[in-house]
């Protein structure tokens, strides 16, 4: 039956390459769909990482929600052991506290963020968000970094004087001249407005907080995340909190789940069309065939059988154009990972903060194996019909159809 | 939109500001009824032993930890009829000559370090200050403390009274119960603040009284929060002028940039 | 010329239902992938909308005017002394739907036991419930009731640093735009949660009356918050909005702002957003067309012979040509009206029903983004997509036709 089945398929070429086409053709292109989204999704919250939250933090406890300057790390050498453990490489301390920074005449609240250059342009890419001017270089220069925002509020240039006034380890004034070296205009408001970049060293030293730091940051490939961020939780108990990137801000994963779930739906719709088109070419095909089938029955071939032919020949020509989609579809999304898609028309400063803009497509794999185990089931359901309807048919009846 | 890194930032940052220790201690009292007259009168016997409308004075705050404890000494100008005040420290050494003038809705600061006066943002007069352990609301709100409270006499014995106030429903105070301890001399001894549900928040308790510019006043002040144990604040009055003439020309951003004597 | 065109009608529709499962099959093809694309499209519109709505309804507001200056300085200094007589002009605007007022300053606010820096908004109950998303957010106790000027709504962020519950005592102060500071002592009513936090980290909302005599305001306000028709009557809104309060004779100078001028971001941001689903909808239009042109092309192969027959029996190769376009003409038109019908429905059913996304999503809570979407008919996306995909399947109906009329009648009635 198997044999006589996938003779049926090769001697009609024609009508075969159609199915398997219907079939193909809808299945690459749910496929590059996934990857097209599963693209800008993975791109946007990468961005989001590698801008400056990094994947996750290590902070003493309750910081993330009560900074405060003397809520320190209890021990950063310990948190930087467990990592080199792990062989993490991508790491960097920072420490953070609010400060006044004023111009000659205005001044402006903001929050004040002590990285050392060296491990945080390992760890982040904060350093290439600066489009004028560059990045601190040293870890004890007295200079900062301020948002494009910032800066223009302070009325202050490249190369100006920037007052940083705070409150340090003791609660004593704390007040130092730093020369603005860098703007950052990168579209994001929490980075363009209410934010400056100083030395680490600099910083520790004007707050008097010896080697203190409040944020350990790092950043990790997606597939380790959830596993490292248990092994510190584990391994640093009380008095640490050990926070990922969307436990901070969970807006960007929202978003991507919320339009997940959109596609989710829009795709389903998409599945409809392809299944209703493997559908009709099965039975369209059937209909031409119906003058065959009588022959068949004519010389003594069972109903049981001829079913069954039909359902093996869909089946067959279903598993083809499947295989057939699925190499297409991730040919596409492979070529387009490399090449890219180029929306630069399409994106302002904001989304280029967010997006690339040209996006490279990759596929989530529960996307990939739950399309192509829909398009499979779409097919098995369209070869049903055409089945019943042939093991129906009237011998003589059909010999008779034009 | 922004998807994340807005949040956090636009908190109002710690700045030090002295300033608000002046209006704290020389608060204001007013007339208006009360619902246990001995008690009110007391209360605000209390308050006009303290209160002035200019003052020119010295003090020294001490603010100790568990971990580190730090001592600031300045000289104040205060002229609450037209609003304004000017703050220089005296010690530590490395802040000296910094100064605060306070004028209206404007408020500038001069770091004599770096040769350098800031204009302090609007919003952030209101901010918290120092690692003290007084809150903003001591800032402008002890000054109403007898009108803003129904008083009354809850216990007395040879050389103290202890009255209990409880504030207005309307009135803007973040208290639920003030407990004062008055001596018969009418010189405060202690405050004891709690919330509405009773607990426990800060003591103040004052000491060492002396003779200040022709009043009998107590010149050490230690505020004392109940959840931070090992943790208090000290306000000493070094030395005070009630109501003297305050040239104008103290007022000025001019004077931010002279040196003390 | 008339004549011929009934004939090939009537012809065209006898042929249809000579082979009533052929046509039923085609018609049936059509009509999903049209079905399928009118949904998508509403889909897509209402998604659209919908980004927008999270983006500008939240707190913003379509339109909102302030005195001048007053989005840069945020200061009391720049106020509207009196708005009644604007919100008449406001009025005058059709496509205005409602207005409320606010008052907007920062402040500190403290508790017995802590204080932390807050955004108060002053605000109109009833309203501003029905302006902005507020009100939504309400996760504990319930929202302000009209007249209830001692009561205050918190981010539960903010309520959390104050160490503060419902029924709490809060003090708010602010500086007043006399230079004073003002303070006034409110109960919390409830907190909010929008998962936002900016959102729940600083904001404080008591009533407009409060505001306006804590801070010794008077009549004066700082916001006026205007929501229009949707989202395509803003720009005209605007537009209009401000040229009846330039013509006035008297008053502070103002300026009036759409959501895109207070929050360019979220219009760069919808606009992308808007270019993304589009690629997606254009690759949904190629699948229905490949569908369509699949199944047309199936039905031509079956009908080879017929061809085959009519050519042997002296039909010019025109006429069958014009005979298949002509089927093909009243396919897609059977099939795209029937499509249309059934998509609009599920469209119309759906948007009065909202499809509501968390069900498609892992356990996540949307705070900040509604997560129900209503699909939209919009005119204008409907013409261009029908459009496409009826020009489509004509076209994928011509190369059939063409097809047919140069058949061999000789190797056409041969084939089986």
């Amino acid at each position: 039956m198997w044999a006589l089945a996938w003779r049926n398929i090769v001697r009609n070429a024609r009508r075969s390459l159609i199915t398997v086409s219907a079939v193909a053709l809808g299945l690459t292109s749910l496929i590059f769909l996934w990857g097209f989204n599963d693209g800008v999704h993975n791109n946007m919250m990468r961005n989001l990482q590698e801008a400056i939250v990094g994947s996750l933090q290590v902070h003493a406890d309750k910081f993330f929600h009560h900074p405060k300057l003397n809520r320190t790390v209890p021990d950063p050498a310990r948190v930087i052991a467990l990592l080199q453990q792990q062989h993490i490489e991508r790491y960097t301390s920072r420490l953070r506290t609010f400060a006044l920074a004023a111009g000659l005449e205005n001044s402006e609240g903001l929050v004040l963020l002590g990285m050392d250059p060296a491990s945080e342009m390992r760890t982040t890419n904060i350093a290439g968000k600066v489009d004028r001017g560059r990045f601190i270089k040293s870890n004890d220069e007295k200079a900062c970094v301020l948002g494009a925002t910032t800066a223009r509020n302070l009325g202050v240039k490249l190369g100006d004087e920037v007052v940083l006034l705070g409150e340090d380890h003791y609660g004593s004034l704390a007040a130092e001249k730093v020369k603005l070296v860098g703007i950052i205009s990168s579209g994001e408001m929490g980075i363009d407005r209410g934010l400056a970049i100083v030395p680490l060293g600099f910083m520790q030293r004007m707050f008097d907080m010896g080697s203190d730091v409040s944020e350990v940051v790092v950043q990790l490939p997606e597939e380790r995340l959830e596993a490292v961020t248990s092994a510190l939780r584990q391994q640093l108990d009380g008095g640490y909190e050990v926070l990922r990137w969307y436990d901070m801000y969970p807006m960007m994963k929202q978003w991507v789940e919320l339009e997940n779930a959109f596609y989710y739906i829009f795709l389903s719709v998409v599945l409809v069309i392809v299944a209703a088109g493997i559908m009709n070419t099965v039975l369209m095909s059937m209909l031409d065939r119906i003058h065959e089938f009588g022959v068949m029955m004519a010389l003594g071939c069972g109903r049981g059988h001829l079913a069954g032919m039909v359902v093996i020949e869909s089946l067959l020509l279903g598993a083809l154009g499947v295989a057939v989609g699925t190499f297409a579809g991730l040919m596409l999304v492979q070529y387009f990972h490399g090449a890219g898609i180029d929306l630069s028309g399409q994106m302002d400063t904001v989304a280029r903060y967010y997006v690339d803009p040209v996006i490279h497509t990759e596929i989530d794999t529960s996307h990939l194996r739950n399309t192509i185990l829909a398009v499979l089931a779409a097919a098995a359901i369209a070869a049903l019909w055409p089945a019943i309807r042939a093991a129906r048919l009237q011998p003589v009846e059909a010999i008779r159809h034009v | 939109m922004s998807f994340c890194y807005t949040s956090r930032m636009r908190r109002l940052p710690r700045i030090p500001l002295l300033a608000g220790i002046l209006l704290l201690c020389l608060a204001v009292a007013a007339p208006a009824q009360a619902a246990d007259p001995d008690a009110r009168e007391i209360i605000r016997k209390v308050q006009e032993l303290l209160r002035a409308d200019t003052g020119i004075a010295r003090y020294t705050m001490r603010i100790v930890t568990p971990e580190w404890q730090r001592e600031v000494s300045f000289d104040s100008w205060d002229d609450r009829l037209h609003k304004r005040f000017f703050i220089r420290i005296l010690a530590p050494v490395k802040d000296a000559d910094t100064t605060w003038l306070k004028d209206g809705s404007n408020l500038w600061m001069y770091l004599p370090r770096l040769e350098r006066d800031i204009r302090i943002p609007p919003s952030m007069m209101l901010s918290s200050w120092m690692g003290s352990d007084f809150t903003n609301d001591d800032l402008v709100k002890m000054e109403s403390v007898v009108d803003d409270y129904t008083h009354r006499l809850i216990a007395h014995d040879a050389d103290s009274v202890t009255i209990e106030s409880i504030p207005k429903p309307d009135a803007p105070v973040v208290w639920g119960k003030i407990v004062h301890v008055v001596g018969t001399d009418g010189i405060p001894r202690t405050e004891d603040y709690y919330d509405e549900r009773g607990k426990h928040i800060r003591q103040l308790v004052f000491t060492d009284v002396r003779e200040m510019d022709g009043r009998r006043i107590p010149s050490h002040w230690t505020i004392q929060p109940s959840d931070e144990p090992g943790k208090h604040t000290e306000l000493i009055l070094e030395k005070v002028r009630f109501n003297p003439q305050i040239p104008v020309s103290v007022f000025t951003r001019a004077n931010l940039r002279r040196k003390g004597s | 010329m008339f004549d011929a065109l009934s004939i090939y009608l009537r012809l065209g529709w006898r042929n249809l239902w000579l082979h009533p499962l052929r046509t039923g099959l085609t018609t049936a093809a059509l009509a999903i992938g049209i079905a399928a694309l009118t949904f998508l499209s509403a889909m897509n519109d209402g998604w659209m909308q919908q980004i927008k709505t999270n983006f500008a309804l939240t707190v913003t507001g379509h339109i909102q005017i302030h005195a001048r200056g007053f989005e840069q300085s945020r200061k009391l200094a720049d106020r509207i002394d009196d708005p009644a007589p604007l919100l008449d002009i406001v009025r005058q605007v059709p496509e205005v739907r409602l207005i409320t007022r606010r008052v907007r300053v920062s402040g500190l606010a403290s508790s017995a036991g802590a204080s932390g820096g807050a955004l108060v908004y002053g605000v109109e109950p009833a309203t501003e419930k029905r302006m902005s998303r507020l009100a939504g957010f309400v996760s504990q106790g319930g929202w302000l009731e009209p007249g209830d000027d001692r009561g205050v709504v918190l981010g539960d962020g903010l309520a959390d640093s104050l160490e503060v519950g419902l029924g709490d005592k809060i003090v708010l102060m602010a500086t007043t735009p006399q230079g004073d500071i003002a303070s006034e002592v409110f109960r919390v009513r409830g907190l909010l949660h929008s998962g936002v936090m900016d959102v729940d980290d600083l904001t404080a909302v008591v009533t407009l009356d409060a505001a306006q005599r804590w801070l010794g305001l008077g009549k004066a306000v700082t916001d006026i918050v205007v929501r229009v028709k949707d989202f395509n009557a803003v720009a005209s809104a605007t537009q209009q909005i401000r040229q009846l309060l330039a013509a006035r004779a008297t008053g502070e100078p103002l300026e009036t702002l759409s959501w895109i001028d207070i929050d360019p971001m979220a219009e760069q941001w919808a606009e992308f957003a808007d270019a993304y689903t589009w690629i997606i909808l254009a690759v949904v239009i190629l699948v229905v067309l490949a569908e369509v042109l699949n199944t047309m092309l199936m039905s031509m192969h079956e009908r080879v012979r017929e061809f085959g027959l009519m050519g042997a029996l002296g039909v010019q190769p025109t006429q069958v040509f014009v005979m298949v376009v002509w089927e093909t003409v009243i396919l897609v038109a059977l099939g795209s009206g029937i499509g249309f019908l059934i998509g609009g429905g599920l469209s119309w059913w759906y948007g009065v029903k909202g499809i509501d996304l968390t069900r498609f999503a892992v356990a996540f809570s949307f705070m900040y983004m509604d997560p129900v979407v209503h699909p939209l008919l919009r005119t204008k996306s409907i013409v261009e997509i029908l459009g496409a995909a009826v020009i489509g399947a004509l076209v994928s109906g011509l190369y059939p036709a063409w097809k047919a009329a140069r058949l061999q009648p000789a190797v056409a009635l041969r084939e089986l």
